[in-house]
């Protein structure tokens, strides 16, 4: 069941907690990919101490979910600012996996790939293709237009082909 | 139209029909389309096949931070560790020099909800310097120690004092004030406004802060402050920002009391007298009118002394509307940017 925030003012609390229980797992992986494991935490409870105070603020335009990603944006680029954490470093790709010579792209060359996108760039696709978010709730979360979303991960995925060099010459699905 | 561009939004399935149409027409012409497109799939399912999954942790610190969050703790635990006893005995030491001065707190504190807005009360003055030291301190509030009576928060409480200075003939103002101010940002202001209040025994009725996610955002709060602490509340507001506009209201509410409470004494004596009327009635549709021309009475004395009591909180607590605005606001563009 969706907990509804902003319904009761005085159940405030038991609500703020049970939003917590069921989307905490979401945004914590969200820090994580963006800031990494180590302030994942610190990034989250943040986030939902801000969302606390800002529940009867809340008027349903977006889904809960949608709004806790976008605060936890804002906290996630607060972070980094104040311990200068280099979103680029952080990996995004289970590297130590054994399975790559059964796949066409290599997870380190996708890893380096990754992180040699610029942070605008990497954050939409790490939204889109990592989190799953259409590019509306891509949009309301960094708070850009939707055609900026569309655009940048377009140009994100110019960039990745170049960096992974796939050719088009070169034979498909053979290991797949 | 170039439908390179649009090969990823195809795959996402974030295309019109009509233009999604059109590039997959496109791309069954265009052997490198094709091959674009199969590039873009492979990558994105790759990234989403390989993606790290990070094993939350956690959630139990963040419950127990929200539940410590929900309401401020009292003051007892808020003083500090390191405070001496030596400190505590200050403290004690004044709050009894208070108590034990004879109305001559209580006094100042009245002449000042009735002086004029440029001046301010000693107590208030000492009131406000004692907050400003425990900030710094950051020891527990010593103003509620010093605070006077028409300070307190629970203004209906404190009223009745207020208003037997009324009832002597002085002449009390309500006093309220609309700001607008621009800020650079919205949370700041707010955090710093929501401190200024808490230090000066104010309350905050109303907030209402928009599109607070995309920082392009504007806010209004309806504040209630004591009235003796209104022209530093208004001073230390207006910092946080330059002031667009500011409007000052000062009513004298004796007329209009003075009107609600004959009222109000006019229809108890009639509820009283229908009530004999209906007791010594036989008829009994006639006793069913007369309980209603009571009942209508009760409610119109009810509602006068509802709106004094309103009137009297507004002599000890002041009404300030603030409105925040960022230097942002205004540049809101809707339309889409092209850039990458």
């Amino acid at each position: 069941m969706q907990a509804v925030p902003g319904r009761h003012m005085r159940g405030e609390a038991l609500e703020i907690a049970e939003l917590a229980r069921q989307y905490y797992d979401s945004v914590y992986r969200f820090c994580a990919r963006r800031i990494g494991p180590d302030c994942a935490a610190d990034a989250a409870q943040d986030t939902f101490l801000t969302a606390q105070k800002a529940l009867r603020n809340f008027r349903g335009e977006s889904s809960i979910k949608t709004w806790l990603l976008g605060i936890a944006h804002n906290e996630c680029r607060r972070i980094c600012r104040s311990r200068r954490i280099e979103p680029a470093t952080v990996p995004l790709i289970e590297v130590a996996s054994m399975d790559q010579t059964e796949t066409l792209i290599n997870r380190r060359a996708l890893q380096d790939a990754l992180a040699k996108l610029s942070d605008e760039h990497r954050d939409v696709v790490v939204l889109h293709e990592i989190e799953g978010l259409s590019y509306e709730e891509i949009s309301v979360i960094v708070g850009i237009p939707e055609g900026t979303v569309k655009s940048r991960l377009h140009h994100a995925f110019l960039n990745l082909r170049r960096s992974l060099a796939i050719t088009t010459e070169a034979p498909r699905g053979e290991n797949r | 139209m170039n439908h390179r561009e649009d090969l990823k939004a195809l795959i996402d399935h974030e295309l019109s029909p009509q233009r999604a149409k059109e590039v997959r027409e496109a791309v069954e012409k265009d052997i490198l389309l094709q091959a674009e497109l199969h590039e873009m799939e492979t990558i994105g399912q790759a990234i989403r096949e390989m993606a790290v999954q990070p094993e939350p942790v956690g959630l139990e610190k963040t419950l127990s931070a929200l539940e410590a969050n929900k309401r401020p703790l009292p003051w007892w635990n808020r003083i500090p560790r390191g405070l001496t006893l030596g400190t505590l005995g200050g403290v004690a030491a004044i709050a009894l020099a208070v108590v034990l001065l004879p109305k001559a707190l209580q006094r100042p504190a009245m002449d000042d909800a009735s002086a004029d807005f440029g001046s301010t009360s000693t107590v208030a003055a000492a009131s406000k310097k004692a907050s400003v030291l425990d900030n710094s301190k950051g020891a527990m509030s010593n103003s509620e120690l010093f605070a006077p009576k028409a300070a307190s928060a629970d203004a209906p409480a404190a009223a009745g004092g207020v208003m037997d200075g009324f009832t002597e003939g002085k002449s009390l103002p309500a006093k309220a004030a609309d700001v607008t101010i621009q800020v650079r940002e919205i949370a700041k202001a707010e955090t710093a406004i929501r401190s200024l209040v808490g230090d000066l025994k104010g309350t905050v009725e109303k907030a209402n802060v928009m599109n607070r996610s995309t920082g392009q955002s504007q806010a209004e709060f309806v504040i209630r402050v004591p009235q003796g602490q209104l022209k530093a509340f208004l001073h230390d507001v207006k910092r946080q920002g330059s002031v667009i506009a500011d409007d000052f209201k000062e009513t004298n509410i004796e007329p209009e009391v003075k009107d609600l409470q004959s009222k109000a004494d006019a229809e108890t004596k009639n509820a009283q007298e229908i009530g004999e009327i209906q007791n010594r009635s036989k008829v009994t549709s006639e006793q069913i009118r007369l309980r209603d021309e009571k009942r209508k009475a009760e409610e119109s004395r009810a509602q006068a002394q509802k709106r004094i009591a309103t009137l009297k909180s507004q002599i000890v607590m002041s009404t300030v509307r603030v409105k925040l605005l960022t230097d942002r606001h205004k540049k809101i563009d809707p339309a889409p940017n092209k850039g990458g």
